[in-house]
């Protein structure tokens, strides 16, 4: 379990001061305790790249990374991420091989589900790459995000072709800044 | 809908959460995953709203600190308020054995891994959905609650926790500490059974089975009522008979009582849990019949 975080501090009646690292870097917000993350996020942080689609938890559209887990960001409370560390879209590794993999395998058609399943697919493969090995466990996580243009077909594939190129050397959990320190030069293939 | 506005507090110990929820109008968060949903909804307006994860004797799993906790055949496994769907899937989940391998089937079934990274186990228990998986097990299991207020702790089985539909018997000042489920003999063996639309539906029906080397049986129901629920009718046509068909038969007719929903008649209803509970048993049982009791 993680330890108990700090308290935030309190300025205006009813807002809270909180910090939370997002995308690597350290960052400081006053709101409401009623506010979700995934508002702070967009409206807050300026990170609109994390979608709101239902708003209630079921489509996945608003999916996270919060301490390395893929979460519904708007069935979190802001407050409750003090000390936190957040990853969006905007924070995936520029390299990262879902990128390539979601162009190549035709994984996207209008884009609003795709900054979701990008996340989703980062923090589960993270986790264990081994998730695309298996048929059932596949279908259960990409179960977690509504895609209603592809028919899952691509992103089914991406996953895969993603996961099969985060070689054992190369695969990392650290955050992006040591990834780019890291990754090896690119090579003149199309960018993500 | 954006949720309503409530003030906001993070105790660190289970007594400082309860002088807060003794104002009456407050709500505990932990996992939140269903509470986010009631404030989005307006389904509720608390005041306040009680945050437990800096609540350090929340956390973890284990065996119960108090000495008015009756061991069942060996022991009793605590599950403290904080602990998430996830911990106890595997490989997290440090429960050994059985029990452990039955908690980690049952977690799978439960919504995705997004939702499970957050949402709680006792948290399940409160919320008391009449199709929810940890209701059926706990009741199956005949667990048991602690529940904490300003006058002090008690303890509650979960068949008494569980009184209809979103209705617990934890009062709006009280705060459910954890849920104690029996530790199960080596060699016992356990199943889940659930039948639901998609992959994102909630249970229609689930049926949590152990069965322990000396026969002894417990079946959990979801879906099947108005609370999860012990299939104890189930479970003595089973010991009287031997025959899953004779316990599938009786837990539709008389451990179900459903209700109906647009895609499910009662009558329905009642034959998936029939069918479910003999699936059950055939998972527990190798098919074998046992002797008439």
């Amino acid at each position: 379990m993680t330890p108990p975080r700090t308290t935030p501090s309190r300025s205006r009646i009813g807002e809270l001061t909180l910090a939370l690292r997002v995308n690597g870097t350290a960052r400081t917000v006053t709101v409401e305790p009623r506010r979700v993350l995934a508002d702070v996020l967009r409206d807050d942080l300026g990170l609109t790249g994390t979608r709101l689609g239902c708003e209630h938890g079921v489509c996945g559209s608003c999916t996270v990374l919060l301490d390395g887990e893929p979460v519904r960001s708007c069935l979190v409370l802001a407050v409750q991420v003090r000390d936190g560390d957040v990853r969006t879209v905007e924070g995936l590794d520029p390299q990262d091989p879902l990128l390539a993999a979601f162009e190549t395998e035709h994984a996207y058609q209008c884009g609003f589900c795709t900054s979701g399943f990008l996340v989703l697919l980062r923090g589960a493969l993270d986790e264990d790459p081994t998730v695309v090995d298996d048929a059932d466990r596949l279908d259960a996580l990409l179960a977690s995000n509504l895609c209603r243009c592809t028919g899952y077909e691509g992103i089914r594939r991406a996953a895969v072709a993603a996961a099969r190129q985060d070689a054992p050397d190369a695969y990392s959990a650290m955050p992006p800044s040591t990834q780019e320190r890291n990754s090896s030069t690119c090579s003149d293939d199309q960018a993500p | 809908m954006k949720p309503p506005p409530f003030d906001w507090a993070a105790p660190t110990t289970v007594d400082e959460a309860t002088a807060l929820l003794a104002r009456g109008d407050a709500r505990v968060v932990a996992g939140g995953q269903s509470l986010l949903q009631d404030l989005r909804w307006r389904r509720v307006s608390p005041a306040l709203l009680v945050d437990l994860a800096g609540i350090g004797e929340l956390a973890g799993i284990g065996e119960p600190a108090g000495v008015d906790v009756a061991p069942h055949d060996g022991g009793t496994v605590r599950i403290g308020a904080r602990v998430r769907h996830r911990d106890v899937e595997r490989p997290r989940s440090a429960v050994p054995g059985p029990l452990g391998a039955l908690l980690a089937e049952t977690a799978g079934w439960i919504a995705h891994p997004p939702v499970r990274a957050r949402g709680t186990v006792v948290g399940s228990l409160a919320q008391a959905h009449p199709a929810a998986e940890w209701c059926a097990l706990a009741a199956g299991l005949d667990g048991r609650v602690e529940l904490a207020s300003t006058t002090g702790r008690r303890e509650e089985r979960v068949a008494d926790l569980l009184l209809g539909p979103g209705r617990t018997s934890c009062a709006p000042t009280e705060l459910i500490t954890a849920l104690l489920l029996p530790r199960l003999p080596e060699g016992t063996r356990t199943a889940v059974v659930e039948s639901r639309r998609t992959h994102a539906s909630y249970a229609h029906v689930a049926v949590t089975a152990a069965r322990t080397p000396d026969g002894d049986l417990r079946l959990g129901l979801a879906g099947a009522g108005p609370t999860g629920r012990r299939a104890h009718a189930a479970e003595a046509a089973f010991a009287a008979t031997g025959d899953p068909d004779a316990a599938g038969d009786a837990a539709a007719a008389d451990d179900a009582d459903p209700r109906g929903h647009p895609h499910a008649t009662p009558d329905y209803t009642r034959h998936v849990v029939g069918v479910l509970v003999r699936r059950a048993l055939a998972a527990v049982t190798d098919g074998r019949e046992e002797s008439a009791a």
